[in-house]
């Protein structure tokens, strides 16, 4: 017996293999879980899948992995039907109700078959069934990959969440103490200067909760202004008198003269008063600033409702040093609510203004300018962030949203090296969207978010 | 005498205060201003210089709106106008680049990191003082006390 016909497609081939071989031979049922080869075990049948689906697994490690798997008119057995060891290198399992049809090394031999010719036959067909094995194992990896990046930004996430709690508990019970003992060193100073005279309280009282002092030009003006009317007065002297007087007095003589008879004593005063307002301003700042890293890192970040304004006030305070250097125009509507972390939000909004304020400042754009604008849209809450750096170019603009893409080049930053898929993520949690566009001297972000009227 | 000015710039009136009051004790013999922006510093700058007095020391922050502090020393370097002037950057956020140009091309004296210690602030500023003085010929008797006493013998002997 001959095998018909030399070269032929690949189609055509499998149909005469088919015809040939495997019409008129023995056919196998399966149930779903039932084994046709063991892994290791010898094996002198070829089989053709003609019905369901099976797949080809190893043990490794006392795990299962899965190596390839197989359809409706594709081969099993191939490897050790033809190699030479004659085992199976897989444990095969059906995986639902299989129909194969198989023929043996046994009925090869009585078929009296030009066994080269044969082999040459299936040639085709063995590589075509490597090739597919191959592509199976492209794609597991593939998914295993993609699952191992997750794990890893997630885990960089928790690690941080972990890291800036535990920093900012202990921050926080720094800054307490701080804070506790400027109040009580403030009122013990309060009774020790009482015996002075109730001018050198006041004064205190008045420097230590003072909103806004004079500006360093101000003051420079008023001293300026004492020299001249006041011959007599020395220069450190017109300094000290344009702290402890207001404006008003500075112009009054007689109010001028009288403070001079106890200028240091109330100089004193009024510095004690001005570094405990100043020690109460750093402390306060420090504490805001750790309630925002804190709310960033939130690690349970349950929804609730939040208005979108006070999310982007609370991420402009924490990316306030990089944007120090450049113009910020806001436009925020208050009232504006959704469902949604916390933390989520203002980290989506400190992605995006940090990489407009970092883009700006790499390529040195010239007045660099960042706008901010929330506002409402058919029912939408919309959120733009626009810059007049340098843009993106057009092929560049998928590829910014996965993970590893990043245009920065060393230097100081306070990041997550993740950026705008942080972003895209985030955002879509909350069933929103994210839209670029960009050509030089605009890039516009635009985030949407469905409204929720609580 | 003449009259020489030691400017500090530095956009957070809490930390310039810090600053102002941390040098405060050399203000018996030098003028000391502050500024809450190097535009403001530039301007005061330059009234001084108009009326014939002299500027010996810039301390400015790096981080501030507009013009920033390496930028600002920068400019003040490139004028011309101060030739002996001496220059500290005193900052708590600098980047690398940013303090490879503060050195190359502001050409400063002296970084210093925040928060700094009073005790190192004071014996630089004095320190630097001391140089501007000498290099400008000025009579170093008249600020004797304030005066960086190695750095002094060192000069006087190599002018012997």
């Amino acid at each position: 017996m001959t095998i018909n016909g030399t070269y032929q497609s690949k189609e055509s081939l499998f149909n005469r293999i088919k015809e040939q071989f495997f019409s008129n031979t023995e056919v196998l049922n399966l149930k779903k879980g039932d084994v046709l080869l063991h892994e290791g075990k010898s094996n002198d049948r070829l089989f053709l899948v003609l019905q369901g689906s099976l797949k080809g697994v190893i043990k490794h490690n006392d795990e299962s992995i899965e190596l390839f798997h197989c359809e409706k008119d594709m081969f099993v057995g191939v490897y050790s039907f033809f190699s030479d060891s004659g085992n199976s290198y897989t444990t095969v399992i059906a995986q639902e109700p299989t129909k194969l049809a198989f023929i043996s090394k046994g009925q090869l031999k009585e078929l009296d078959l030009d066994l080269v010719e044969f082999h040459e036959c299936f040639l085709p067909i063995i590589v075509n069934e490597l090739h597919h094995r191959q592509q199976d194992a492209q794609r597991y990896y593939e998914i295993k990959e993609g699952a191992l990046k997750k794990l890893v930004v997630q885990e960089k996430l928790a690690a941080l969440g972990q890291l800036s709690a535990g920093l900012a508990h202990e921050l926080n019970n720094a800054v307490a103490v701080l804070n506790q003992k400027i109040e009580s060193f403030n009122s013990r100073l309060e009774v020790t200067l009482k015996s002075k005279g109730d001018q050198y309280i006041e004064l205190l009282q008045k420097t230590s909760t003072q909103h806004s002092f004079e500006s360093s030009k101000e003051k420079r003006q008023q001293v300026g202004y004492l020299l001249k009317q006041h011959k007599s007065i020395t220069r450190p002297q017109a300094k000290k008198l344009a702290c402890i007087l207001s404006d008003e007095q500075i112009k009054d003589k007689t109010i001028v003269q009288n403070t001079l008879g106890q200028i240091d004593a109330l100089f004193e005063a009024w510095s004690f008063g001005r570094d405990l307002h100043d020690m109460k301003v750093a402390t306060d700042h420090a504490s805001h600033i750790i309630s925002s890293v804190k709310t960033l890192a939130a690690p349970n970040r349950d929804k609730e409702m939040v208005d979108i304004k006070f999310t982007i006030l609370k991420a402009l305070t924490l990316v306030q040093h990089q944007i120090k250097n450049l113009d910020l125009v806001t436009s925020l509507e208050l009232g504006l609510e959704t469902l949604a972390g916390e933390g989520d939000l203002v980290q989506v909004w400190v992605n995006l203004i940090k990489n407009a304020a970092e883009a700006m400042t790499n390529a040195g754009t010239k007045d660099p300018r960042i706008e901010v604008n929330l506002t409402s849209e058919n029912n939408q809450i919309v959120v733009t962030v626009r810059d007049n750096g340098p843009g993106i170019p057009q092929e560049k603009q998928k590829s910014i949203f996965a993970p590893d893409y990043t245009t920065k080049k060393g230097g100081l930053t306070f990041g997550l090296g993740l950026g705008l898929s942080i972003v895209e993520n985030l955002v879509h949690k909350y069933d929103g969207t994210v839209d670029l566009s960009s050509v030089p001297g605009q890039t516009n972000f635009t985030i949407k978010l469905p409204i929720n009227h609580g | 005498m003449d009259k020489i000015y030691i400017i500090c710039v530095d956009d957070q009136p809490e930390v310039l205060n810090s600053v102002l009051e941390d040098i405060g004790s050399l203000e018996e013999k030098f003028f000391i201003e502050g500024c809450e922006s190097a535009e403001e510093a530039e301007e005061l700058m330059q009234e001084i210089d108009a009326k014939g007095n002299l500027v010996g020391l810039v301390i400015s922050d790096h981080v501030m709106p507009n013009k920033n502090g390496v930028e600002f020393l920068t400019d003040v370097k490139e004028s011309d106008m101060y030739p002996n002037l001496k220059k500290i950057l005193l900052t708590g956020l600098a980047t690398h680049e940013d303090t490879i140009r503060a050195i190359n091309k502001a050409e400063i004296d002296y970084y210093f990191a925040k928060p700094w210690e009073k005790h190192d602030l004071l014996l630089k500023v004095k320190h630097l003082m001391t140089a501007f003085i000498l290099d400008t010929g000025l009579d170093y008797q008249d600020y004797m006390i304030y005066m960086d006493q190695q750095l002094l013998y060192r000069r006087l002997k190599e002018r012997v």
